[in-house]
């Protein structure tokens, strides 16, 4: 990798992986990014760090998708931690440029809103640069900073700032919310994550694949196997040595049918936020019934310890994946029963219509993945655009709505569930004989791998050393894109509408905080 | 007013906590000590997180370590499975006998990975209905009897339990849920890790597991009035 | 009595002397020692009035054209017994108060003019004839023009005082011109001669004469439409300033109202009093509106006044359309309705705008988005305050409870006019009442939650230190009444019903409040009714009236309309109580509170800008009622900077006031259309229309004269 003056661009990567890696230093970087030809459909996936040897040692790959099965990559060695932002031109890159230069001290010349972000100010100093390997050293010493306060950009008579949380409501991930008001209606909403920052990037560094799988099951633990999947597909992608057939269709099937699971989830959520207990206790009872299939079959009622490189760690045989397939048929049509009675609801549509709309334009701009992108209009989906596992064989049909508003969202999660019972009857019938799990000794290098889990785009960068160990790890998890588009949703509506909009988002904090 | 109707015609799904055969897929189940055959050998290194040891001819299991990554669950790993969900383990005496029908519990997310918060919201739904035993989930510490932690309580997260735990009115408990919140766990670490809720709250009972299935929470509940779910669940090897 | 109020007199224009002349720090103690004794004198003269009726002292005999006097009646003299509280409590207020003006203003002329103004009230309320009044009138406007003016450096005072002296002068003309006509058809400028000549009027000039008056006076008591003055005038004067205002001079108004309509002039038809309780009721409603969302606690009680002179008003329309309709009794409980809060109100909000007072003093601020927390800063004040908060608030068993309730019942009394266009009426303003009644509690519990309790907004509230002990003791006193007169309304409503009886047509106060002492003089079922209510406690010890209200109903062996009773209510409260912390004691034996940090969601802190403020608090009620309150007139204005980050936003709020916007704005767009026309005669200042006014009152008096 060079550190060349100006752009030239080249086709790498490891087989399989068709990325056009476009090769720039620092100082040309925004124009770079302005003058890459513009393909409607594009969606900033992330930013990848790594700290090398000197005599560059920062090294920086900003991550696109592109609308046509590949990725496209801008790469950029630079000698000191002090690059130009990008996120005028790309505003899905604010968040992933904070959280470089809070972990790695890498000023980002031009952005507007630097410093506490996933090290909070309260336990972590501003010189803190955990991630730092080379100079700086390993880790950090919890020195606490400065009480944060939080910026506050209304000014208005009698404005004010509303604090929800970390802690807040009954059963809730810990996240903070600050709405700042007059009352009533929030004129500006701020997300402070990373209360539950564990550092697992941080945690992999040093491990064999094999154990960091561990770590990456247990980032988002309800949406584990989309982690696992992401996780595993990259090192075999490095490897060159793909999972054999059985275990690409039998991953298929676990991560729909963890999409049905999740998505029975968020639409209890959706619903209770709505008040209508009733149902949402039948959603409930539904996901519970879909965790004790997936213990019955696979053991865990949440799938860990299946997914892990080079196949899968058992097979539960054609019997099973019969009973599951008509367990799914049975819960899913229950769910598609209740939701349907919901439509008729007004009370409940009420509080869903118009609420919390982003219109296509904002929610491409903000960079928002998964059905909540797709409730904006968008056909964005990476099992379609990017297949992986084995969604060449079924390709999935694509729920699109296009108001953007809370309802749709809804209806995009539930007709996700009917698009999900679809593929598991399809694949029970499709999936061949033969083994579960190839050798997979990946060798030193970088590979990268987007799957779609159930809330959206989720990717994993992986390094591996020349011992095969992890050198470095990066997840670009989707709920992480959607809590930054958040504050637009819930921008002008009423406090009551807030948790509703939530709901409706289907975001994992655990997933965005890593 | 229809959703009652709805309501009213649809079939209990509470699980009846007389059935000692409670259905399966409650509980993934755990590794049990294991005798091994004579003059065996076994590996060791099969479990990522030294959960398993040879100890005199059989494997040890220390089930606060597991991570639940089902390894040793493979038939060809030679270890036993017991299919129960009794796991709490119980450090102090439960409450007195005044909280035995009511008990209110603040649940406090430390930074969990949203599988073992999963399971405590399935308690509180129809199919294990926590109501029922009289224990019920509050918004405040202030008049919470049980402080619920999960996760490895990181450090964003170990200001907020420790204030949770002062602003509880006295006699209280914590209770530990998974693995996580009994000493971090896969996490425990990590440089934002304080590893396990008991370095900041002193933790009364605490049930392992990654994650503890809801019948498992509800036995550490239980516990804290003094109850304890009946023994059951079959061992397979 | 002429001796004794001559020599009210002259002590009065000794102690405004004495506070002029006195060396500058010694003129606030001498003031208010010398006032404290002049308030005195004037409650001895008021009480002596109300309970011995009317006395004369011919002032100056004009031949031909009649005498200036002095005629007292006991309505007048209860008038009196309330600007002699207020005052008291003012004179005591002011020395302390006082001090946060040293160094800026004299404090000797604000005083000496408190003196005056005491005085003149007092003139106002004992004069007898038409001329004598409006003198004394005119030189109250002025007077109380000045202190209004006081604190003048600040940029909006003048501009507060003009608009109040303008709307003063306005409604002066309008009574002038309207007793000039009742003077003129009556041919007599004594009250008296008027009062037994005027049924014979004609139809048309009674009305004019009754439209005029209830919009002059009205001006002055701060009555739809004529209000705007009142929220601006109140933030510009100084606490004790405003206390005057509002709790002396806005009874003025009424008492203007009362006087013409009650005693000179009956009402040109029964319908008429629909107006005096439309006006009120209009009043009522704007008035509580912005009270309820208001931030500025001076303004908010500004507001609230307006809101409370149009439930006296409401009262007032009650009683003349009941004695209109000849039911005497239910008349008489809405004459009693309307005096009780005519009273309540001064007292409460004599109270708390002192403690208004106390707390820009202390804390430097009146806007409650920057107070709150001040109950840790402020112990006493606090407690007093929440005296007044109860009270305006109409919290039994303090002061408002009662006399609201009174009114309420009144209203709902209208079954017996035998109208349903009446019966209509009456029903919908009191549906007003019931939602000012309501929305009073919230804008009062938001006033004292917003400015005493939680968390404070800014560094100066949490710096605010307590206020002098002369303050003090002038808000423990004003307390103290508002506890007095909720927990014994029944005594109050004897008094009352004393002072009404020469409007009234009734005197019947047992009607209402059965005495204990003939139980079987009452009617059966009323009897019957009356003792499981517990009416008949403590008879062998209680002297004099009972302490329940009820009404029998008019249809026979119906029972009881209404029962109530803050006095016992306070009782079983008290005793609730007693036994709560007896308990509460029994069984916490052995055990102690503890104190631990507020629990704060898990966040580390909170500072003053995460608290909730004022305006958010009131939000609803705005949203609810945006289309008075300010409908599209807020822009906000955003920047934002590197493509998409937003990082600022501004609120602009220009509302503007709804009577301004409805009816002034074009009133005067109207006039000033007009004022083209007569361009050469007007300056557009206001001194020059008070010369006009003048001027108008001479030519009308020679004029009267002639004919
Ligand atoms: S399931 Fe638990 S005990 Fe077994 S190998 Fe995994 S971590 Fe070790
Ligand atoms: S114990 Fe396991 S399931 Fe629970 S939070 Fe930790 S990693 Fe997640």
């Amino acid at each position: 990798m060079s550190a060349g003056g100006g752009a030239r661009t080249g086709r790498e990567g490891p087989e399989r992986f068709p990325a056009r890696i476009i090769y720039t230093a620092a100082a040309d970087l925004p124009a770079v990014v302005e003058q890459l030809p513009s393909a409607p459909g594009r969606l900033f996936l992330g930013l990848v760090v790594e700290e090398q040897e000197p005599p560059t040692p920062w090294h920086l790959q900003y991550w696109w998708a592109e609308p046509d099965s590949s990725w496209l990559v801008v790469d950029v060695a630079a000698q000191d931690p002090s690059i130009p932002s990008i996120s005028a031109v790309e505003f899905a890159a604010d968040w992933p440029e904070r959280e470089a230069e809070d972990l790695f001290g890498i000023a980002f010349a031009g952005h507007p809103q630097l410093g506490d972000f996933v090290l909070h100010d309260e336990d972590f100093g501003e010189s803190a640069v955990p991630m730092r390997q080379v100079a700086g050293g390993h880790g950090t010493t919890a020195a606490a900073g400065d009480a944060y306060r939080p910026p506050r950009i209304v000014e208005a008579p009698g404005g004010f700032l509303m604090p929800v949380g970390p802690v807040f409501s009954g059963i809730q991930e810990s996240v903070r919310f600050l709405l700042e008001t007059v009352g009533e209606e929030i004129m500006h909403a701020q997300v402070r994550l990373f209360y539950k920052y564990r550092g697992v990037e941080k945690l992999m560094e040093g491990h064999a694949p094999d154990r960091a799988l561990l770590l990456a099951e247990r980032v988002n633990g309800t949406q584990a196997t989309a982690h696992a999947l992401a996780f595993a597909t990259a090192v075999e992608r490095m490897a060159g040595a793909p999972a054999p057939m059985r275990a690409q269709m039998l991953r298929t099937l676990l991560a729909e049918w963890e999409r049905i699971r999740s998505h029975v989830g968020t639409l209890a959520g959706i619903v209770e936020s709505t008040g209508l207990s009733v149902p949402a206790n039948h959603l409930i009872a539904a996901e519970e019934r879909l965790l004790q299939q997936s213990a019955e079959h696979w053991g865990h009622r949440y799938l860990f310890g299946l997914v892990a490189p080079g196949g899968l760690t058992g097979d539960p045989g054609p019997a099973a994946l019969g009973a599951m397939a008509a367990e799914a048929e049975r819960v899913v049509s229950d769910v598609l029963r209740v939701c349907d009675r919901l439509t008729f609801d007004n009370s409940f549509l009420d509080r869903l219509e118009m609420v919390g709309v982003v219109p296509p334009a904002r929610a491409a701009t903000l960079g928002l993945v998964g059905p909540v992108r797709r409730a904006s209009g968008a056909e964005m989906d990476f099992r379609r655009s990017h297949p992986y596992a084995g969604y060449d064989q079924v390709p999935p049909a694509v729920a699109v709505e296009v108001e953007g508003d809370g309802y749709a969202r809804f209806r995009v999660f539930r007709r996700e569930l009917e698009a999900s019972l679809h593929l598991i009857q399809q694949l029970v019938h499709k999936i061949p004989a033969g083994p579960v799990t190839a050798p997979c000794s990946p060798g030193a290098g970088w590979a990268a791998a987007t799957v779609e889990a159930p809330s959206g785009a989720l990717t994993y960068w992986v390094r591996l050393d020349d011992h095969g160990r992890i050198r470095r790890c990066h997840i670009m998890p989707p709920s992480l894109a959607n809590w930054h588009g958040l504050p637009d949703a819930v921008r002008d509506y009423a406090f009551q509408d807030f948790p509703i909009i939530l709901a409706t988002y289907g975001l994992s904090v655990a997933d965005a905080d890593r | 007013m229809p959703w009652f109707w709805e309501g009213m015609k649809s079939p209990i799904r509470t699980l009846s906590r007389r059935r000692p055969d409670q259905p399966p897929g409650v509980t993934p189940g755990r590794p049990v000590a294991t005798a091994l055959p004579p003059g065996a050998t076994w590996n060791p290194g099969i479990c990522p997180v030294e959960a398993l040891q040879e100890d005199s001819g059989a494997i040890a299991v220390e089930f606060d370590r597991c991570v639940h990554c089902m390894r040793c669950q493979q038939p060809e790993a030679g270890v036993a499975w017991a299919y129960d969900y009794q796991w709490a383990r119980q450090h102090t005496p439960p409450l007195p006998r005044a909280f035995q029908h009511s008990i209110h519990v603040r649940i406090i997310d430390a930074g969990d990975c949203g599988a073992c918060l999963s399971e405590v919201r399935q308690l509180t739904g129809p199919v294990y209905s926590l109501h029922r035993f009289g224990i019920y989930v509050t918004p405040t510490p202030r008049e919470a009897d049980v402080l619920l932690a999960v996760g490895p309580v990181t450090a964003g997260m170990k200001a907020a339990l420790r204030e949770a735990y002062q602003a509880m009115p006295t006699p209280k408990r914590v209770v530990a849920v998974g693995v996580c919140a009994l000493n971090g766990g896969i996490f425990a670490d990590g440089f934002a890790v304080e590893g396990g809720a008991a370095r900041v709250v002193p933790v009364d009972v605490a049930v392992g597991g990654c994650p503890p299935p809801p019948l498992a929470i509800l036995d550490a509940l239980q516990r804290v009035i003094g109850r304890g779910l009946a023994r059951s669940g079959e061992v397979r090897a | 009595m002429t001796l004794l109020f001559g020599t009210w007199l002259v002590w009065t224009l000794l102690a405004a002397a004495a506070t002029a002349a006195a060396p500058r720090p010694a003129a606030a103690r001498v003031s208010a020692l010398m006032g404290a004794a002049q308030a005195l004198g004037l409650g001895a003269v008021a009480v002596q009035t109300m309970q011995h009726g009317a006395w004369r002292w011919n002032l100056w005999h004009l031949s031909g054209w009649g005498t200036l006097e002095l005629a007292a009646s006991s309505t007048g003299g209860f008038f009196l017994l309330v600007a002699a509280i207020v005052l008291a409590a003012v004179f005591l207020f002011s020395p302390g108060y006082l001090v946060r003006y040293h160094g800026e203003y004299d404090p000797r002329p604000l005083l000496a003019v408190l003196h005056l103004l005491l005085g003149f009230i007092a003139i106002i309320l004992l004069a007898g004839d038409i001329v004598t009044f409006l003198i004394a009138w005119e030189v109250m406007s002025v007077l109380s023009y000045f202190i209004v003016l006081y604190d003048q450096h600040v940029r909006s005072t003048p501009r507060a005082a003009y608009a109040m002296l303008g709307a003063s002068e306005l409604g002066f003309l309008m009574v002038v011109a309207a007793w000039l006509m009742l003077a003129g058809a009556a041919h007599s400028i004594d009250f008296s001669t008027i009062a037994a000549a005027s049924p014979g009027i004609l139809p048309g000039i009674r009305w004019a004469i009754f439209l005029l008056s209830l919009f002059g006076f009205g001006t002055k008591a701060g009555l739809f439409p004529a209000m705007s003055w009142l929220p601006r005038a109140h933030p510009a004067a100084p606490a004790n300033a405003s206390a005057v205002l509002s709790g002396a001079i806005l009874n003025l108004g009424i008492y203007g109202i009362v006087l013409t309509n009650a005693r000179l002039l009956p009402l040109p038809s029964p319908s008429a009093g629909l107006i005096v309780l439309g006006i009120g009721a209009a009043s009522a409603f704007v008035g509580i509106l912005y009270a309820a969302t208001d931030t500025h606690i001076k303004r908010l009680l500004a507001h609230s006044s307006i809101e409370n002179m149009g439930l006296i008003t409401i009262a007032l329309g009650a009683a003349l359309t009941f004695d209109a309709w000849h039911l005497p009794v239910l008349g008489l409980l809405a004459w009693i309705a309307a005096f009780y809060q005519v009273l309540n109100h001064s007292v409460y909000k004599t109270l708390l705008f002192l403690g208004a007072g106390a707390i820009d003093q202390a804390a430097g601020d009146l806007d409650m988005d920057r107070l709150g927390g001040l109950a840790r800063r402020l112990g006493w004040t606090s407690l007093f305050l929440l005296a007044g908060t109860m009270a305006i608030a109409a919290v039994p068993p303090f002061a408002g409870f009662a006399s609201e309730w009174l009114i309420l019942q009144s209203l709902l009394r209208s079954v017996a006019i035998p109208n349903a266009a009446v019966q209509i009426a009456f029903a919908l303003v009191g549906v007003v009442v019931a939602l000012a009644a309501g929305l009073a509690a919230t804008a009062f519990i938001r006033f004292y939650g917003m400015t005493f309790l939680g968390h404070h907004r800014s560094e100066h509230a949490a710096q605010a230190v307590e206020v002098a002990p002369g303050e003090r003791v002038a808000l423990a006193f004003l307390a103290g009444l508002t506890l007095l007169l909720g927990v014994l309304p029944t005594y109050v409503a004897a008094g009352l019903a004393h002072v009404t009886a020469s409007l009234s047509k009734s005197t019947a106060l047992a009607a209402f409040v059965p005495r204990f002492f003939q139980p079987a003089r009452l009617p059966s079922p009323l009897g019957a009714a009356f003792y499981p209510l517990g009416a008949g406690i403590g008879r062998s010890v209680m002297p004099a009236p009972g302490l329940v209200f009820m009404h029998p109903s008019t249809r026979l062996g119906a029972g009881v309309v209404f029962a109530m009773s803050p006095t016992y209510l306070v009782l079983a409260l008290l005793m609730a109580l007693g036994a709560a912390w007896a308990l509460a004691r029994a069984l916490g034996r052995g055990r102690r509170a503890v104190r631990r940090r507020p629990w704060l969601s898990g966040a580390r802190s909170v500072d003053a800008g995460l608290t909730y403020t004022a305006t958010g608090l009131a939000r609803p009620i705005w949203v609810v009622f945006r289309a008075v309150l300010s409908p599209g007139q807020t822009v906000d204005r955003e920047e934002v900077v590197a493509e998409h980050f937003r990082v600022s936003i501004v609120r602009d709020d220009q509302a503007r006031y709804v009577v301004d916007r409805l009816i002034v704005d074009p009133a005067a767009g109207a006039a000033r259309g007009l004022a083209r026309l007569l361009a050469k005669m007007h300056r557009g200042s206001v001194n020059a229309y008070v010369g006009y006014a003048f001027l108008a009152l001479l030519a009308a008096m020679v004029l009267v004269r002639i004919t």
